[in-house]
């Protein structure tokens, strides 16, 4: 497999005249582990979002499969979720599924068995969603969105209070997904993951105003020791011309 | 087809197998209407209470007053307004999707407005129908009445029935997870769109189809009290729908066959209104009781 190369051309998004993505442009390679950064309100998920189709943005966004599974996996934000409901996670995964309905029996599927394995779930298949605890949640989401056998992974802020222990997992599974040759595009606001895992950093504030390896944009900031040191920094990112063509 | 089905009945009743109440044949049609009903708003209560839109519902009843009124005033026929009915409450639930995607009014407040609009306009036709036809046949609108369901409805319940069944076969998954997150259905290519309209179109169709039975005012309520009694018992989404399924049906036919056995001078409406919820009071418990018991061995 090899994930689709991802090409942004002026992509804006506007809400009543007011930009929250002023029209950007750059190149995403296929089969890369790309990290999307930047302040809050940057417009950081809105790109996202409009990566993944959910948004009626302007300028155009264009995927060059190049394979024939044209599959998008999109992991959306962490948000609250009714504990009182009775939906276990194995009625979210097979939600995901258009082979049985949800509700009749569970009759086993050879994909949903295998994402349940990978992603390691097992033990939380019968829990309710909103008694889950972060990490859990998060985990579930992942196999969710690796259900269909993507090519590209969409993922926004997939370790946000996730454990040290459940960061490890869902980074191994990520290179794994990597490994397979999957292009991956995630939202991220720990500088030591995006420097350790991802190959290029988009660095997003109102537009696109970087785009380049990690470690090019990120030097001026090497070693901030709390979020403070990082927010009382004076940075501002260099205007990238360059596209990060694979 | 229908007459053969009450003289089944009526052998039944002869062989002293059912209830003299069965020879009557406005009985057996609200009972096979009540086998529909149960299972159609269930069903589709357990995604009303996922969605959080039990207002809708209740909203999408109301309407059927000016529903009906619309129809006596342009020459329906009383008992079968049919026309008027459907098409207004269809054109009520399609304007307020309709009107949500255009405006940043908020769902609830939304349905408040169109609920009081449908009242209200229902409420000042009554008087010019007051004046061709006796008020109180308005009554049976408002609170149903076993006397009512005909051939002619039992068609449209089952045009209804097979449809909601076909549609539960091929859709209820992408139904589900539009509900719960909209996000993860659109990025998976689910025409989300096209799905919140269906939801209210049936929400529409099936209120309608019911109203007859169990009456403008309460049929919001029978899609919501089984769905929200069988969410507190129920331990997945599976034997959510099932509770749910299983509440509403013998919810229905309680109301429509016990005050008829009792002689109890008793709405259908009303009737099977009080027997969800008796359900609800029972799910309660039963809640209560578990929390309790998980809390001692915690």
């Amino acid at each position: 497999m090899t994930g689709p190369t991802l090409i942004l051309d002026k992509v804006a998004f506007y809400i009543q005249n007011n930009a929250l993505l002023a029209p950007s442009s750059t190149t995403l390679f296929g089969g890369g582990w790309h990290a999307i950064a930047g302040p809050n309100g940057g417009g950081k998920s809105t790109l996202l979002k409009a990566i993944a189709g959910l948004l009626n943005h302007q300028g155009n966004i264009t995927l060059q499969w190049h394979n024939d599974a044209k599959t998008v996996g999109y992991m959306p934000q962490l948000s609250p979720f009714d504990a009182s409901l009775p939906i276990t996670s194995s009625d979210f995964l097979r939600m995901h599924s258009d082979k049985q309905p949800v509700w009749q029996r569970y009759k086993k599927n050879p994909k949903i068995e295998t994402v349940i394995e990978k992603v390691g779930i097992n033990s939380l298949l019968n829990k309710r969603i909103g008694t889950l605890s972060t990490g859990e949640r998060q985990r579930v989401l992942l196999a969710c969105a690796l259900l269909n056998e993507p090519s590209i992974l969409l993922l926004d802020e997939p370790m946000a209070g996730v454990d040290k222990q459940g960061r490890a997992h869902i980074l191994r599974l990520l290179q794994s997904f990597k490994e397979t040759g999957g292009t991956l595009i995630m939202v991220e606001h720990d500088w030591q993951i995006i420097q350790d895992c991802c190959d290029t950093l988009v660095w997003v504030d109102g537009e696109i105003l970087a785009h380049d390896a990690p470690e090019v944009i990120l030097t001026p900031l090497q070693a901030p020791t709390s979020l403070q040191a990082v927010n009382n920094t004076v940075y501002r990112p260099i205007k990238s011309e360059r596209h990060y063509a694979g | 087809m229908l007459a053969n089905i009450h003289s089944w009945f009526q052998a039944g009743v002869d062989a002293g197998l059912l209830p003299n109440i069965f020879s009557y044949g406005f009985v057996v049609n609200a009972f096979i209407a009540c086998l529909m009903i149960g299972p159609l708003l269930g069903a589709l209560g357990t995604l009303v209470v996922v969605k959080r839109l039990a207002f809708l519902s209740e909203a999408v009843g109301h309407s059927a007053l000016t529903g009906v009124s619309i129809g006596i005033l342009m020459g329906e026929p009383v008992t079968e307004p049919w026309i008027s009915l459907f098409a207004f409450s269809i054109l009520f639930a399609i304007s307020l999707q309709w009107v949500r995607g255009r405006t940043t009014v908020p769902y609830d407040a939304l349905i408040g407005v169109f609920l009081a609009f449908a009242l209200a306009l229902g409420a000042a036709l009554l008087m010019f129908v007051a004046k061709k036809i006796n008020a109180h046949l308005v009554e049976q609108v408002l609170f149903g009445s076993i006397l009512t369901a005909s051939a002619y409805d039992l068609i449209i319940l089952s045009v209804i029935s097979v449809a909601v069944l076909i549609l539960a076969f091929t859709a209820s998954n992408q139904a589900f997870l539009n509900a719960l997150s909209p996000d993860i259905a659109k990025a998976r290519r689910i025409r989300v769109t096209l799905h919140d309209y269906g939801f209210v179109l049936l929400i529409a169709l099936i209120t309608v189809a019911a109203v007859k039975i169990i009456g403008a005012i309460l049929v919001g309520a029978l899609l919501l009290i089984p769905a929200a009694s069988a969410r507190l018992i129920a331990s997945d989404l599976r034997s959510m729908v099932g509770y749910s399924m299983l509440i509403a049906t013998t919810s229905a036919l309680t109301g429509v066959l016990l005050p008829m056995q009792m002689k109890w001078a008793i709405g259908t409406g009303p009737a099977i209104i009080l027997a969800a919820c008796t359900w609800f009071v029972f799910a309660i418990c039963l809640y209560s009781f578990r929390k309790r018991s998980t809390a001692i061995c915690a």
